[in-house]
């Protein structure tokens, strides 16, 4: 009898293992703070592609480099574990979405797993070009005339931050971080993120801006517990 | 029988087995002791003795690290056995269960098959006989018919015919069945066949795998078994089968002088350096085997003399271009090839001094560069030297003659047969080299035959000189130059140059206009002074001269006096608009001044910025960047005038010079030059010249005057100088009547003698001549007077200046280097290089200089010091006209090896004929290309084979940099991409901004002839591997086709970026904003003209990244994923191909005059 119970204790510990890690429940939150006055946001210029000028014709499009929230956050932050993460994490099925639309990105900053499909979507009424610049995958530059299919892509090795620029629209640009798994998060318009999901374990954790660079902290997390980390980017000496 | 009486010997015969029996032991003790030195391998250090056959101990050494690597791809191969096993045995379970599955529903199948031919009998059988039954009625119908016996058996008859419709009906049907269930079975016989093939080559890769295991132990056991190793090798019995044993290469075709004969060379180095032609494992199976932490040797990692070959891409391994089975050691290495001693094979070390030594067991190894030292160590400043002599107890073998390379020189070896060709792979320390001493001039006094480098021609039938120049694109004065006797006839050989050097400084004749007396006499005391990495040497100052100022000094002087007596001195206008310095340095920053010069940088420490080191190692980008001098400081030196006129047209000043035309506007040249000269060095202005002495003057004098005349007459002579002078003040044309004191009489005798034949015998053509004559020699005496008057009109100190200054130029050989009045034919003073790395250390002058005797030490000591070789001596065994001349170059550490390396290989090693001594004829053009493209330095803005793009390290943003020429040899190639006849005129008039007009850095005119942009062109298209002369394409576009192109050139926006018909973004390109000029792409209007249309359809639309890394210009997809809107998917059957071949044509159609739908064709030979 004692001996089923060791064997039936065996079994439902392989079972919890097997069980997709129930406890890899960790959290890292936080938020990113911007110091100093924000700076205003710069208008646009479309000038040079009349079509894309009319797609703003009421109020002109700003850049998204440094967009500073109502409440004093940065937005646009990538914020990811470095490094620390052991175990392999298949990419999700769904696809990650990136489309030119009024010929600015949508998203501007996001973040996908290797190999997890990206489709990159033309609504507008042009010609936009994606051209891929990475840092370890293999450069692209596609055309996609209006009304083009989408176009699929996957990265194959993790790559901190990918920037995608239009060469037809030279103030269009976007940032993808692809990392081997999906503890990343991107700070929206109030500023926090929060990674899930996470195994206990010591971690390097990045916020990364286009502008302002990036900061690092270094978190012990334990199994189940939220920590949070908050990043401060102060504006830079121009 | 008489007793015989007992000899008597003059000895004791027991006293003599005595000693011969001592004699018989020391004889077996020596013999032993014999024995065991030649077969122990170790030192027998207490008596003193060196094992001779060390080599066995380094065999068997080897033999452990190969049984440790063995045993490591045994247990490697064991695991992926395992892993491949469970992989293995996992699919063959599969198969045989899918095997199973096919079997059974073959069975089944069959079993349906045969169901429906049993039924099928049947039915066929009913057929037979109701057709039997039929043709009985029918026949008997028939027959009534015939009787006109009509009666009602003619119903049965149809009857009988319906019936056998019927069955025919169902046979047809069981034969549709039939035929259905043979498919149905052919598939399933086709699957199982596969599946059994599927199952024997799983059965076979096990056996394999086993296999692969059984290899490895075999040869392990055989290196491991000890009573083998110890019996085979024992002596005596060692020659039958021994395991360490004498091996070498007999390199057949390559031989060693042995004084008035040559052999072959036989290298023994494999005995010990046994691990030389191993490979590494692949890093993937490195770390593959990291991750399962089974042990790995890596060959490159292993002590000496183990260590694998670094380079076996290129040396040492069969598929190399120099495989050890042919080439051997020694030919690259040198050493004594036979020797087996560590020491007398000629081993030599490096020479640096490095603190990174650590003593590990009694040893001092040099820790890697990225090696901790081991707890507790700390590291020693030592050379390699004193490592070997510690360790190995290294001596020079001093009767050497070609002792081995010291690792640090060894691309020396490759000058021995690559004289002609550049860009060496693995050869980088040589050709930084070669390009170090072309542009430091050194071959202009030191005669050096490696760097005149030369194809040879064989005389064909039918050809002729003129002919012959020109098939070579090479100027006919080179051409005589190299060959002064040659005679054109068949078999005769040429000598055709590939490199023509140029003297690397500047003109001197006019000086006077460019420079002030004082600036140049700064410069000459110390060039580095006001530009720190001037490739003018340093002349006084140094070991020798130091201790005369005064000196010195006085010599300074007297050159400049002479450079500036004799100048030409026209007067330059000044700049016709006034310059704005601002808008200077704008454009010294952006028109592309930066490729070539620095203005404050110190080249020395300069390094591209990471993004190019793909494409050049700081040794290129430095070379590149110093292409021209240093700007720093131009206003010092020279004035606005001046340099106004240079920029406008640097040939006026200085035909030869490289500086190539920019094409500047008035007003550029003048912002320039208001901005280049407001640079100024302060410490050169404030720096105070001291007078010269005039006693130290005249007694210079009279030193140069007694060379030639007595202590007396010289005395005299100072105030007499003019004779000697006034040939430095006519062109240079005149100086043989100065040479030649009794020429102009003789010819104005000779005026006289055709005049009185003229006269007396009426003779015409004698008048002509005699008045030619007369004309010229008037001009002549003209210009003597004159040149008499300048000289009389000096006073006398500056003719002693000039005096002095005309004997120190022919001393120190400043015309070497430097355009000099009066110095056009003077020969180079120093000594010839050609053959220095043969030279015997004996016949080399240390002087009293204490460093090591051997070549390399010698002349590194020459290159820091050159003239420490007379200290101790001056004044005392020698006077000061007797003193060493070299100057002080400004070098660096790293560039004095590079610089030796390319001394020390100019050897008087002699090719046996085997080796190929000359380039092919396309190797030959292209090195003649690579030339001029390093001349020119065509590099330091454009991309060209992979190497270049200097101007981008300047801050230039990407995609304004100038395009690239040609990257990896996948990539884009300038020889495909445009049509030579474009290119030729391109080369030799760039147009400023018409293909792409955003570009602020112009394309400069270099002022190539046809012959240079010929070769060009020429080397362009071999370079790129296209056909050359070019082809015309064959292919013209239809009507239809061409609309398809307008369509996607218009559906693709093409001219959103691309420049068409002076137009872009939709408006004229004058009214583009500066800021939007970036986003522009080339002018499409010259694509008909300039674009070759292969290139197009194959290469750049189809993938234009891989053509040239970030590219703006995108990848279509054009076939029918192309929106319908812009081109519908059934248009030219959606075939991506035609398509692009479609808009290819329509872009070349652009602009193209009218009636000409493809390219001119183009000639090989230009007008």
């Amino acid at each position: 009898m004692k001996r089923m119970k060791v064997v039936s204790y065996v079994a439902a510990m392989i079972l919890a293992c097997g069980i997709a890690r129930a406890e890899d429940n960790a959290s890292i939150s936080g938020k990113v703070a911007f110091e100093g006055d924000a700076p205003k946001a710069k208008k646009l210029k479309m000038d040079a592609d009349p079509q894309c000028a009319g797609m703003h014709a009421d109020k002109p499009a700003t850049s998204e480099e440094v967009v500073v929230n109502a409440n004093g956050t940065l937005k646009n932050v990538f914020v990811y574990v470095k490094s620390g993460v052991t175990g392999t994490y298949e990419a999700p099925k769904t696809p990650v979405m990136i489309d030119q639309h009024g010929c600015q990105y949508r998203p501007h900053v996001f973040g996908m797993q290797v190999k997890q499909m990206l489709v990159i979507k033309n609504s507008d009424d042009t010609l936009h070009n994606i051209h891929a610049l990475p840092n370890n995958n293999e450069e692209f530059n596609k055309g996609q005339p209006a009304t083009s299919a989408d176009l699929k892509k996957t990265f194959l090795k993790a790559d901190v931050m990918v920037k995608f620029k239009c060469d037809v629209h030279p103030w269009m640009t976007a940032y993808v971080g692809v990392l081997e798994h999906p503890f990343y998060a991107v700070t929206g318009d109030d500023g926090t993120f929060s990674i899930k999901g996470l195994p206990a374990g010591d971690y390097e954790v990045e916020a990364w801006h286009e502008k302002y660079g990036v900061q690092t902290a270094k978190l012990k997390v334990g199994a189940g517990e939220a920590k949070t980390a908050d990043f401060k980017f102060a504006k830079a000496a121009e | 029988m008489r007793n015989q009486p007992e000899t008597k010997h003059a000895y004791s015969i027991p006293r003599l087995n005595w000693w011969f029996l001592f004699g018989s032991a020391l004889f077996l003790v020596a013999a032993a002791a014999m024995v065991w030195v030649d077969y122990s391998d170790g030192e027998i250090s207490w008596l003193g003795l060196r094992a001779d056959r060390r080599w066995k101990f380094y065999q068997r050494e080897f033999y452990n690290f190969e049984k440790k690597r063995l045993t490591a791809d045994a247990k490697a191969a064991q695991l992926r056995n395992e892993e491949g096993f469970t992989k293995l045995t996992a699919d063959l379970a599969k198969v045989k269960a899918d095997l199973v599955k096919q079997q059974d529903n073959e069975a089944k199948l069959r079993a349906e098959l045969d169901g429906l031919n049993t039924k099928a009998s049947l039915v066929t059988r009913e057929f037979t006989i109701e057709k039997a039954t039929r043709d009985e009625v029918r026949s008997a119908y028939e027959a009534a018919l015939e009787r006109n016996e009509m009666n009602n058996d003619v119903d049965e008859v149809k009857k009988a015919l319906r019936r056998v419709k019927a069955q025919n009906e169902i046979v047809d049907d069981l034969d549709r069945d039939k035929q259905k269930a043979d498919a149905a079975v052919a598939v399933v016989e086709a699957n199982l066949n596969a599946i059994v093939g599927q199952k024997q080559a799983l059965e076979k890769s096990l056996q394999r795998m086993a296999g692969s295991v059984s290899l490895i132990t075999k040869r392990l056991k055989e290196l491991e078994s000890p009573l083998v190793q110890g019996v085979v090798n024992a002596p005596v019995i060692e020659f039958a089968l021994p395991t360490y044993k004498v091996e070498q290469i007999v390199a057949e075709k390559h031989h060693t002088d042995v004084n008035f004969t040559t052999v072959p060379r036989v290298d023994r180095c494999i005995m010990c350096h046994k691990g030389i032609d191993k490979k590494d494992l692949p890093p993937e199976e490195i770390s593959w085997r990291t991750k399962k932490k089974v042990d790995f040797i890596e060959w490159s990692k292993l002590p000496q003399p183990y260590t694998s070959h670094p380079n076996q891409d290129l040396f040492v391994a069969d598929n190399s271009p120099h495989p050890a089975s042919t080439y051997g050691c020694t030919v690259c290495h040198w050493g004594w090839d036979r020797e087996t001693d560590f020491s007398r094979a000629g081993h030599t070390p490096n020479a640096e001094e490095t603190n990174s030594y650590v003593e590990v067991a009694g040893k001092w190894a040099k820790l890697a560069e990225d090696e901790d030292p081991p707890k507790g160590v700390k590291p020693v400043a030592m050379t390699e030297r004193m490592a070997w002599q510690k360790n190995y107890h290294w001596f020079e073998e001093e009767f050497n003659v070609q002792p081995m390379r010291a690792s640090q020189y060894v691309q020396a070896s490759c000058l021995k047969c690559h004289t002609e060709q550049t860009n060496l792979k693995g050869g980088d320390k040589l050709d930084h080299g070669r390009r170090l001493v072309e542009q430091l001039g050194c071959w202009s006094c030191h005669k050096m035959k490696a760097l005149e480098s030369y194809s040879i021609h064989k005389v064909k039938e039918g050809e002729d000189f003129a002919g012959i120049c020109n098939s070579y694109d090479v100027d006919p004065a080179e051409v005589l130059k190299l060959n002064p006797s040659v005679q054109i006839k068949v078999g005769a050989e040429m000598q055709i140059p590939i490199r023509t050097l140029r003297k690397v400084g500047p003109n001197l004749q006019k000086v006077a206009i460019k420079d002030t007396k004082e600036w140049t006499r700064k410069w000459l005391e110390n060039p580095t002074a006001f530009r720190p990495n001037t490739y003018m040497p340093r002349f006084w100052g140094l070991d020798n001269n130091i201790g005369t100022p005064d000196r010195n000094n006085a010599e300074i002087n007297a050159i400049t006096e002479f450079l500036f007596n004799v100048s030409e001195t026209p007067v330059l206008p000044a700049p016709p608009v006034a310059g704005n310095a601002e808008h200077g340095k704008t454009l010294v920053d952006n028109v592309g001044c930066l490729a070539c010069h620095v203005v404050g940088d110190n080249l020395l420490s300069l390094k591209p910025p990471a993004k190019l080191a793909k494409f050049m190692d700081e040794w290129q980008y430095r070379r590149f960047r110093s292409q021209g001098p240093q700007l720093a400081g131009t206003g010092s030196k020279t004035d606005k005038n001046w340099l106004y006129a240079w920029l406008k047209d640097p040939k006026q000043y200085h035909p030869r010079t490289k500086m190539p035309n920019l094409r500047l506007s008035d007003q550029e040249a003048a912002d320039i030059a208001e901005y280049l000269t407001g640079l100024r060095n302060e410490a050169t202005d404030k720096q105070a010249l001291a007078p010269v002495k005039e006693q130290v003057l005249n007694d210079l004098t009279v030193e140069y005057l007694e060379i030639t005349l007595p202590h007396v007459e010289a005395v005299e002579k100072v105030n007499k100088l003019d004779d000697l002078i006034e040939k430095y003040f006519v062109d240079e044309s005149l100086t043989e009547y100065y040479e030649d004191p009794g020429l102009l009489a003789r010819k104005l005798a000779q005026q006289a003698k055709l005049q009185k034949k003229a006269d007396e015998e009426f003779d015409d053509a004698a008048g002509v001549e005699a008045a030619k004559l007369a004309d010229k020699l008037t001009k002549v005496q003209a210009a003597m007077k004159a040149a008499k008057d300048k000289v009389a009109a000096l006073a006398q100190e500056q003719k002693q200046n000039v005096f002095l200054g005309s004997k120190l130029i022919s001393r120190y050989g400043c015309f070497a280097c430097h355009d000099i009045r009066g110095y056009a034919n003077a020969k180079p003073i120093g000594a010839e290089l050609s053959e220095w790395g043969s030279k015997p250390v004996s016949k080399l002058d240390f002087g009293l200089v204490e460093i090591e005797h051997n070549r390399e030490s010698w002349i590194l000591q020459k290159l820091r010091a050159p003239r420490s070789y007379d200290l101790g001596r001056i004044g005392v065994t020698r006077k000061p006209q007797e003193l060493l001349k070299m100057p002080k170059f400004n070098l660096t550490d790293e560039q004095r090896e590079q610089v030796i390396t390319v001394v020390i290989g100019m050897t008087d090693e002699k090719l046996t004929p085997n080796e190929p001594q000359h380039l092919k004829p396309a190797e030959f053009q292209i090195e003649r290309g690579r030339w001029l493209v390093k001349e020119n330095n065509c590099q330091g803005c454009h991309l060209v084979e992979g190497r270049g793009w200097a101007i981008r390290g300047t801050g230039i943003p990407a995609g304004m940099e100038p395009p690239m020429i040609s990257g990896t040899p996948t990539q884009l190639r300038q020889g495909q991409r445009t049509q030579p006849d474009w290119l030729f005129h391109f080369l030799k008039a760039p147009p400023t901004g018409q293909v792409r007009p955003w570009l602020k850095a112009r394309m400069p005119t270099f002022g190539f002839s046809d012959a240079e942009a010929n070769v060009l062109v020429r080397y362009f298209a071999l370079e790129g591997n296209t056909q050359f002369p070019y082809q015309t394409p064959t292919h013209r576009a239809t009507a239809e086709e061409l609309a398809v192109g307008k369509k996607l050139f218009e559906g693709l926006s093409c001219v959103k970026c691309h420049i068409v018909d002076g137009k872009a973004l939709g408006k004229p390109l004058a009214e583009i904003p500066e800021e939007d000029l970036g986003q522009l792409a080339p002018n499409l209007s010259l694509a008909h003209s300039r674009l070759q249309r292969d290139w197009l359809v194959n290469k750049w639309l189809v993938d234009p990244l891989s053509q040239q890394p970030g590219t703006r210009m995108p990848q279509f997809d054009y076939g029918t994923a192309l929106p319908a809107k812009i081109l519908p998917p059934e248009v030219m059957g959606g075939d991506a191909r035609k398509r692009i071949e479609a808009l290819a044509d329509y872009v070349l159609s652009l602009g193209a005059p009218v009636n000409i739908e493809t390219p001119v064709a183009s000639e090989k030979k230009q007008p």
